[in-house]
């Protein structure tokens, strides 16, 4: 606390009754014999005529919130899948780069939103593989739409992560299939790891 | 600690609130999330597996097929698995071509030909010799078994197991042969009238004693000259012919087998006498076998040679005759027509109004009485078994046995090679090769016999390829097709509207042929195959 040694400015009129603790103050200073006269000291301090005053101020302390978050990416070594003519056996990947650009560690889930204007039976033939460490699910693009892959260790801070996404078609696959579409993208979802229950790594439903 | 809900969220860099993420991360209360989603798009378009396209085919007179596409340029990187069905007529078959690809174009050349089937040639007549065999197909001569001598007629010395042409290369060119006749060693034949033998020097009648495995011309500068001659037979050594109405010999005369009178071997004809029995008849068949010879003349038998075993047939049976003397007609033959005679090495026999009739030898049933009995004059042959109400139209003896055929099937006696040897005539075999055939000529030689029933089937000895059937298996009970594919008396043919290529079969214009053609990659296939049609563009 500093102190500083300066005649009290007159105290506010309404202030000089405020409060019980005002009148004891005065006779206390008056009592120890303190030339010193003030109206009021900041803090709540009441004080009826001049008093010197002082104030101390402790400095550097702040409050501030964590982050999350996380980017996703192709590989620069890679390039999204493009199959233009896809048969029966075919199959082909792209990696995606995962980045935690936030600053707390992160649990996450890996879903498939597909894309507009696809067809239905080729989507449901398609296979799409999602590799992330030990971590893998494959299922078709239509079943990719009821759930997420949960990736079970933590991502931490400032780390990165190499997903592989690779899609196939059956050999299988009916010559009905001929001609048609199929897209999707990748979507993930980050958490912070800190005060969350580690998840259980698979397959979560919705 | 509670958490605020205020996240600073990593998409993109734009701050979302999330209260809880979906896909079950365990959260309690409100957390900082964060999404992202990748940018681009990952895309899949199936392949669309088209229609072959441009598809042509045609076909040449040789039967050769020419079939071509454009190369599908979908997904070039997987080779397309190709399935082609052929229809021929009504015939549908899945092919594998071998594919070619050349200027964007796929394709494959097809042999549409198929093996010639075979059947017999008309045989006109089949001759059983010691060791080898002669047959007649179509006018040409073709003879298979030893050829030590040059018996086979082909120019050389080596044995034969089918059917081989006899040469025409040199005086039977442009000839058409109507007679043969197997002996020991040598075959003569009649062709445009005249006599030729080949084999073994002495008795080919050229004049000469040289061997030769071609044809050589009889002599016609004796007593054939200006004569047409019409049937021959070769026995041991030497041989007979007819020309116009009598009997001439030529070769070896033991016995006085060459019927003159003489017993001093000819290598020219002689004229076989007709100052006895023969005089004032015309002969119009000859046969010649081991020891002896017989005439055919005016529905009567005359035999000359050794009479030791009665096979002259005269009754004496106790000397040789080496001039004509007649075959009994009071006994067995009286009141009948003789119109075939043949003579065996001891025995001769005879079709006489049908019915078959043997004299001389016949020690191994050769005479088919049902006795082993020497008989000095004609006997029936017995009717009582296989030949009952049966009408004999052809006979030939052999050394030891007898063949006949009657009512178009073949019976034999004696020790034929065929069976257990019997005294009375026996059926030939015919749940074989001769099941359904209708017999028309047999012949008997010494091991072996054949028979000529549309096909030629022979059987017995077989060491010198004497069957024809490209074996030396020795068949004693089923007769086997002699040359029955591609040698001699067989010729390739076609189905209707197919077109004879040598031993082919080529789809002529009117045969429809055509192809459809379909193909897959990785399983898919296009909507629709390709058909097409074939075209001809023979000539």
């Amino acid at each position: 606390m500093s102190v500083t040694d300066q005649p009290a400015p007159p105290a506010p009129a309404g202030a000089r009754h405020a409060h019980g603790l005002t009148r004891r103050r005065k006779i206390v200073v008056a009592g120890v014999g303190v030339a010193a006269a003030a109206a009021l000291v900041a803090g709540g301090i009441a004080v009826t005529g001049a008093y010197f005053t002082s104030q101390a101020t402790v400095s550097g302390q702040s409050v501030g919130t964590a982050t999350v978050a996380i980017t996703a990416g192709t590989a620069t070594s890679s390039a999204p899948i493009s199959a233009a003519s896809l048969l029966p056996g075919d199959s082909e990947s792209t990696t995606i780069d995962l980045a935690n650009t936030g600053s707390e560690d992160v649990y996450y889930t890996i879903r498939l939103p597909k894309t507009a204007g696809g067809d239905t039976a080729l989507e449901s033939a398609i296979q799409v593989e999602v590799a992330v460490g030990a971590a893998s699910e494959t299922r078709s693009l239509t079943a990719w739409q009821a759930g997420a892959l949960q990736i079970g260790p933590a991502l931490a801070a400032a780390g990165g992560q190499t997903m592989t996404v690779t899609i196939s078609l059956p050999t299988t696959a009916d010559n009905t299939l001929q001609g048609l579409d199929a897209g999707f993208t990748a979507q993930i979802d980050a958490i912070q790891a800190r005060n969350t229950t580690a998840p259980t790594a698979g397959w979560v439903a919705d | 600690m509670p958490h605020i809900g205020l996240g600073l969220l990593g998409v993109t860099g734009a701050a979302t609130l999330l209260l809880a993420l979906s896909g079950g991360l365990p959260t309690t209360g409100a957390s900082f999330t964060a999404q992202a989603v990748v940018g681009a798009a990952q895309e899949a378009h199936a392949a669309e597996v088209g229609a072959l396209g441009d598809p042509s085919a045609s076909r040449t007179a040789a039967g050769v097929a020419t079939v071509g596409w454009d190369t599908p340029t979908q997904r070039n990187d997987v080779a397309p698995a190709y399935t082609v069905r052929r229809t021929v007529e009504a015939a549908t078959a899945e092919i594998d071509p071998t594919l070619t690809t050349s200027d964007g174009r796929t394709g494959f050349t097809d042999d549409l030909t198929r093996a010639a089937d075979f059947r017999y040639r008309d045989v006109t007549r089949v001759s059983a010799g010691a060791f080898n065999v002669c047959a007649i197909a179509d006018g040409a001569a073709y003879c298979w078994g030893r050829n030590v001598y040059g018996q086979i007629g082909d120019g050389t010395t080596t044995s034969r197991k089918v059917p081989t042409p006899v040469s025409t290369s040199g005086v039977l060119a442009g000839k058409t042969v109507t007679d043969i006749s197997v002996g020991l060693a040598q075959t003569c034949a009649v062709a445009d009238g005249r006599a030729y033998c080949w084999g073994w020097g002495g008795g080919l009648g050229d004049g000469g004693t040289t061997t030769s495995s071609v044809p050589v011309a009889v002599s016609t500068d004796g007593v054939l000259a200006g004569k047409t001659v019409t049937d021959i037979s070769t026995g041991y050594n030497f041989t007979c012919a007819v020309a116009d109405g009598r009997a001439y010999c030529w070769g070896d005369n033991g016995n006085g087998k060459l019927g003159n009178g003489g017993s001093t071997a000819s290598y020219v004809p002689v004229a076989v006498s007709t100052s006895g029995a023969l005089a004032g008849k015309t002969v119009t068949a000859v046969a010649a076998g081991g020891g002896i010879a017989c005439a055919l003349a005016a529905g009567r038998a005359y035999c000359w040679g050794y009479d030791g075993d009665g096979a002259v047939g005269d009754g004496e049976g106790v000397s040789t005759s080496s001039v004509p003397v007649a075959v009994r007609t009071d006994g067995a033959l009286a009141g009948t027509t003789v119109t075939r005679v043949t003579a065996g090495n001891g025995h001769a026999c005879a079709v006489a109004s049908g019915q078959a009739y043997c004299w001389g030898r016949g020690a191994r049933g050769q005479l088919g009485d049902g006795t082993s009995t020497d008989q000095y004059v004609p006997v029936a042959v017995s009717t009582d078994d296989a030949l009952a109400g049966r009408t004999v139209t052809d006979i030939d003896g052999g050394d030891l046995g007898t063949c006949a055929v009657a009512s178009g099937a073949a019976y034999c006696w004696g020790s034929v090679e065929l069976s257990a040897r019997s005294s009375v005539p026996v059926a030939l075999d015919t749940t074989g090769v001769l099941h359904g055939t209708t017999a028309t000529a047999i012949s008997l030689g010494p091991g072996s016999g054949c028979v000529s029933a549309g096909v030629v089937a022979c059987w017995g000895d077989n060491g010198e390829g004497q069957l024809g059937d490209g074996s030396s298996v020795r068949r004693s009970y089923e007769p086997v097709l002699a040359g029955d594919e591609g040698h001699g008396l067989t010729e390739p043919f076609c189905e209707p509207d197919w077109l004879l290529d040598a031993t082919r079969c080529a789809p002529g214009p009117d045969v429809s042929v055509s192809y459809r053609i379909d193909y897959a990659k990785r399983g898919w296939s296009p909507p629709a195959a390709v058909e097409l049609s074939a075209d001809w563009s023979g000539s």
